[in-house]
């Protein structure tokens, strides 16, 4: 069985990039675009960090460096899993009911759709951060080749965090039908929110990035301690028991809301 | 202009249906401006920065993302690129009253909805937090600030107007619409206010219509603005009125050729 789920899943994938790429003047421009839109809010970051200087202890490139991972994890996650970020869509227009028919689970056939290469610009703008971020920090911060280790494990725990967040989130989808204006809240907020160390927010707001929105797990607290700010060695292992809590409550929550989607007889 | 007072009219209707759904999700906007607000109050460390003082720059932030809902959150395009898409777009075009006037005229209906069931709930809960002060608001200054407002909203709608004028010539308008998104973000002044950019970028962003959406009104509410703050938005409200009416004859010309 799992065999069979990972070879439909690359069956479909393939099929669903060649598909892309027959547009590929719409895919060329708005490949293009979003990177355009993308730099745009990093020169934003960069104008913030200009003039503060140092935020709690945390200096120009430290910050960099925050917005570099957060911008690879949540930009693989929505290029990954792009229809689940889409989800709402599936929802109003009720494209959701061709999905349920199919004898593979919804979430793989919606993961199978593929992979949305347009969306490449955000991971890859915050690959480019990083580095630079790193190639800053590393005789200051006494960084060495485990920081490059730590900062890989940053990027796979911190994707799948916000996928789990991503999929709680369509989940709460099949109760409230439009999950538009939740992702602005549970996703894009949360995303600005990591950009920043999480000190600088009041108590109750860092409980909320700890336990609700796990993304303090995501960026800070690995981040501070890969860049020999704080933290102990067992920061990497706090993340990766959060990366699992958050995905075991995330597929609960979907799998719930897809059972009352199906019994009220859609 | 009763049909455009009339379509206003639908156009708020239309959102009343959601003010329950609209009001809970102030919270999250609301969370917006807190995340913001933390970041500056961090930043300057209880001390003034540039022309504000701390607890100016909060102010700017909760003003700013009460303004968000008028001047940004609109209809992507004004529904201009749906119309276009689906052909619809012919029909819409004929209609009696002028395409502008009417599509301006509902789109004005929903920000009015915006304004009362987003700004105004998400304002008192800034002021009741004590995160919104008016201090420094005076007679003269509120009433330029409602001036301010009004021309901010128009800017912003004019603008998305243009975007969705671009679907008569790009395939999705989805990719101008993001990039506007994003300009307007930076140069509006809603993540940093422009007196605090580096100064370079300060002259430019001030030229552009985008500082009207929300440096020109935040600055008036904070009474830090000076008489000649108007001359920009005011050019660009008569600027970008005259495209909008430019590109729209442009785009019936090419809606008529090719047989709409």
């Amino acid at each position: 069985m799992q065999g069979g789920w990972w070879s439909s899943y690359r069956l479909l994938a393939v099929a669903s990039l060649r598909s892309r790429m027959a547009y590929r003047t719409d895919f060329i421009l708005s490949t293009g675009t979003s990177a355009l839109a993308i730099l745009v809010d990093l020169i934003g970051t960069v104008f913030v960090i200009l003039r503060v200087h140092t935020l709690n202890g945390w200096g120009l490139w430290g910050v960099a460096y925050l917005f570099g991972v957060t911008s690879v994890s949540s930009g693989l996650f929505r290029m990954m899993a792009s229809e689940l970020y889409d989800f709402d869509k599936y929802l109003v227009q009720g494209e959701l009911d061709s999905l349920l028919i199919r004898p593979i689970p919804v979430l793989t056939a919606l993961l199978a759709r593929g992979v949305n290469f347009s969306r490449l610009g955000l991971p890859l703008q915050g690959l480019a951060v990083t580095a630079l971020a790193l190639w800053h920090l590393w005789l200051p911060a006494h960084l060495g080749v485990l920081s490059l280790v730590e900062t890989l494990g940053i990027f796979v725990l911190g994707t799948i965090i916000w996928f789990a967040v991503g999929l709680a989130v369509a989940g709460v989808g099949f109760y409230t039908t439009r999950i538009d204006e939740l992702q602005v809240t549970a996703i894009y907020g949360p995303t600005l929110a990591a950009n920043y160390p999480q000190t600088i927010y009041p108590a109750w707001l860092r409980s909320l990035f700890m336990y609700v929105i796990p993304i303090a797990f995501a960026s800070y607290f690995p981040a501070q301690y890969t860049l020999h700010l704080g933290g102990n060695a067992l920061t990497f292992f706090y993340s990766a028991a959060a990366a699992c809590c958050a995905l075991t409550v995330a597929l609960v929550i979907w799998n719930t809301g897809l059972r009352h989607y199906r019994s009220t007889g859609t | 202009m009763p049909g455009a007072l009339a379509l206003l009219r639908a156009g708020f209707a239309r959102n009343l249906q959601f003010r329950l759904a609209h009001m809970l999700n102030n919270v999250g906007s609301a969370v917006f401006g807190f995340i913001y607000m933390a970041l500056w109050q961090a930043a300057s460390r209880g001390r003034s920065l540039g022309p504000y003082e701390a607890q100016a720059l909060i102010t700017y932030i909760a003003v700013n993302q009460c303004l968000l809902w008028v001047t940004t959150f609109t209809t992507r395009g004004l529904g201009i690129g749906t119309w276009v898409r689906t052909g619809q777009i012919a029909l819409e075009m004929h209609r009696p009253l002028p395409f502008f006037l009417r599509v301006m005229a509902e789109e004005a209906g929903h920000l009015v909805y915006n304004f009362c069931y987003r700004s105004l709930p998400l304002a008192l809960l800034f002021a009741w937090l004590g995160d919104l002060s008016v201090q420094r608001l005076t007679l003269q200054s509120g009433i330029e600030f409602g001036a301010a407002v009004l021309i901010a909203a128009y800017t912003g709608l004019c603008l998305n107007y243009l975007v969705g004028l671009s679907a008569f010539w790009l395939t999705e308008i989805r990719f101008a619409h993001t990039l506007m998104l994003a300009v307007s973000t930076v140069a509006s002044g809603t993540v940093v206010p422009l007196a605090l950019m580096p100064r370079w970028a300060a002259r430019i962003a001030a030229q552009l219509p985008f500082a009207s959406l929300s440096n020109v009104p935040d600055n008036i509410f904070l009474g830090i603005a000076t008489p000649d703050i108007w001359l920009v938005p005011c050019a660009w409200v008569a600027i970008l009125t005259a495209a909008a009416v430019a590109m729209t004859a442009v785009a019936r010309r090419k809606l008529e050729i090719q047989g709409g």
